[in-house]
């Protein structure tokens, strides 16, 4: 992701995140939600994957459809 | 069908498209953004954008990629020519082949500089500049900004020169045997280098000062990001937060992920193909991106530090805050290294992505041979980047990446939805979506591809118009040096948007064109 690395992360937020007390420690709902933000991009990862890896390649002939979606 | 390239295999094309979408900001920016807006609670607005907005716009944009490669077009003035029954649809088109055309001119700039990096971390070049002002004052020399420890530009330029011969040494090779087979080396190698990386960070950093500063630690810096600031979840500036971190990571609105895809086969399944390239961008910035730069900081430099490294632009962070971070732990140098080459690596796959609509252009409407398209790109690139070699530093690079690099990919995402969901027609998006589809879209997602996702756009754009871009035009609060500079890139940008335009007109007078289009 090359663009918009500049000019977005300058927003004006310094003083507001200043405000705030961090812990030097997570808490329990930092461990939880690092989990899921984990668990969800590893679960992801390991789907898409699994289903790639699982379908024939270039087997489908030409125009061939996913009827089933298309008639909802 | 045409004789067009094809891709050789699939996981080369999921692996050619993440690299697309993998780059400088799944390190640098989507950890910032998440402990700036609300720490663990951001998670929920970023994966509410990233189901709304990210994956219906890579879907999009996957399939008006495909259609228009049944027609032998690679780059948006052709697909939005074919989608669009208008004389004026190749034009909006227009703006695709510039973003891309615009971003690929400053970014192999700034490739050049981790490559430099990497060479300098092996080497312990910058090691002994173990403050922020010493540090920048070493990549402002070697930006050319005084000559304290580079004498000229000699070395920027050998490095730039190296990272352009790269560049195009890939892409002169094709989609199959360059772009594909560059991919699956660089995209593991880049993946391996993260993972090491944030190993080495979470289980072997820890407290690098536990008895002067006991509360720097790398669980310090997970902290900063995880822990939920659940008061900052009710405002609105956090979900566009949110929505802007996904619209960027994933590379949409550059008219790369089209010109990829329009090398598919008609029958090739792109619902899954898309899923999975946005999935493995997704993994790189949450598990890996959130895992090494922030957490790296606090652990050496504390929270506040951090904050104010991270304040001063990505860029700093990368370039002058994390060497001066390797230059606190062991085998630093080593560390440095993995660190920029991954960084390279994380552009490289890039910047071939963004080259390639203009070369597929030159090839399908002026019947250019591939060695001639490239040739061409490569010589423009190199004339064009020499303004930000020379006024980079003083405004030219930051005009460039705002306008065609930010404000630009809005409007040309908001442009693509609305052409393919509402002209092209909701119907024939959702047939062109599914055809071929080796998973099920939910049909939901044919509402909100055509509801939803450009309201999104629609409100960020209006936002950010405001907020960012009527200020940025009249140039609130820059140095009145860079005023100049600033506005000699608006008349490179304008130049190449005119050029770009008259081709786009040239080429559909042709008339062996004429014969295609009337086809």
């Amino acid at each position: 992701m090359p663009p918009g690395i500049e000019k977005l992360t300058r927003n004006k937020w310094k003083d507001r995140i200043m405000e705030y007390d961090y812990l030097p420690y997570l808490t329990t709902e930092g461990i939880i939600f690092m989990a899921l933000g984990w668990a969800f991009v590893i679960g992801l990862v390991s789907f898409t994957f699994y289903k790639v890896l699982k379908a024939k390649p270039d087997t489908k002939n030409e125009g061939e459809l996913n009827e089933e979606a298309i008639e909802e | 069908m045409s004789d067009r390239e094809q891709w050789g295999s699939r996981i080369g094309l999921i692996l050619a498209m993440a690299g697309n979408a993998v780059g400088l900001g799944n390190f640098l920016r989507f950890p910032v953004q998440a402990a700036q807006n609300g720490g663990g609670a951001f998670m929920i607005p970023y994966f509410v954008a990233f189901l709304l907005l990210a994956v219906p716009l890579m879907w999009v944009e996957w399939a008006i990629g495909r259609h228009g490669g049944k027609f032998n077009h690679g780059s948006l003035p052709g697909m939005f020519d074919v989608l669009w029954k208008s004389k004026f649809a190749k034009y909006f088109g227009v703006v695709g082949l510039f973003t891309s055309t615009i971003i690929v001119i400053y970014y192999t700039y700034v490739e050049s500089w981790s490559l430099a990096f990497s060479f300098f971390s092996l080497t312990k070049e910058y090691f002994g500049m173990d403050t922020f002002a010493s540090m920048k004052g070493f990549l402002d020399s070697y930006q050319g900004e005084g000559t304290e420890y580079f004498s000229n530009l000699l070395p920027a330029y050998i490095f730039l020169a190296i990272t352009l011969a790269l560049n195009f040494y890939v892409l002169s090779k094709g989609i199959s045997k360059g772009i594909e087979k560059f991919a699956k080396i660089a995209m593991p190698l880049l993946l391996f280098f993260a993972v090491f990386l944030a190993i080495y960070v979470i289980f072997f950093v820890g407290t690098p000062d536990p008895i002067n500063h006991p509360e720097r630690s790398v669980e310090a810096g997970l902290a900063f990001i995880w822990n939920p600031k659940w008061g900052l979840l009710s405002e609105s500036q956090i979900w566009l937060a949110a929505a802007g971190q996904v619209f960027f990571t994933l590379s949409v609105g550059m008219g790369t992920l089209q010109a990829y895809a329009s090398y598919l086969r008609a029958n090739n399944d792109i619902a899954l193909s898309g899923l999975a390239t946005a999935s493995v961008n997704e993994f790189a910035e949450v598990a890996l991106g959130g895992s090494i730069a922030i957490p790296l900081g606090v652990a050496v430099f504390g929270v506040t530090a951090t904050i104010t490294a991270a304040t001063a632009g990505t860029y700093d962070l990368g370039f002058v805050t994390m060497p001066v971070i390797f230059q606190q732990l062991p085998l630093g140098n080593f560390i440095g290294f993995i660190w920029f080459f991954l960084l390279f690596f994380a552009g490289i796959t890039s910047s071939v992505a963004m080259a390639q609509p203009l070369i597929s252009f030159l090839k399908e409407r002026f019947d250019f041979n591939h060695r001639k398209a490239t040739l061409t790109i490569g010589v423009l690139i190199f004339i064009c980047v020499q303004f930000v070699v020379l006024w980079g530093e003083h405004g030219f690079l930051n005009e460039m990446d705002y306008w065609a690099g930010t404000f630009a990919l809005v409007i040309v995402a908001l442009m693509e939805v609305i052409v393919f969901a509402w002209i092209f027609g909701i119907d024939n998006a959702w047939k062109e979506l599914n055809q071929g589809s080796d998973i099920k879209i939910p049909i939901i997602f044919k509402y909100i591809i055509r509801y939803v996702t450009p309201i999104y756009l629609i409100v960020i754009l209006i936002v950010w118009t405001y907020q960012e871009a009527i200020p940025t035009f009249f140039m609130d609060g820059i140095p009145e040096h860079e005023v100049l500079v600033r506005w000699g890139a608006r008349a490179l940008m304008f130049a190449i948007f005119a050029i770009l335009t008259w081709m786009v007109y040239a080429a559909w007078n042709r008339k062996t064109d004429k014969k295609q289009m009337e086809r």
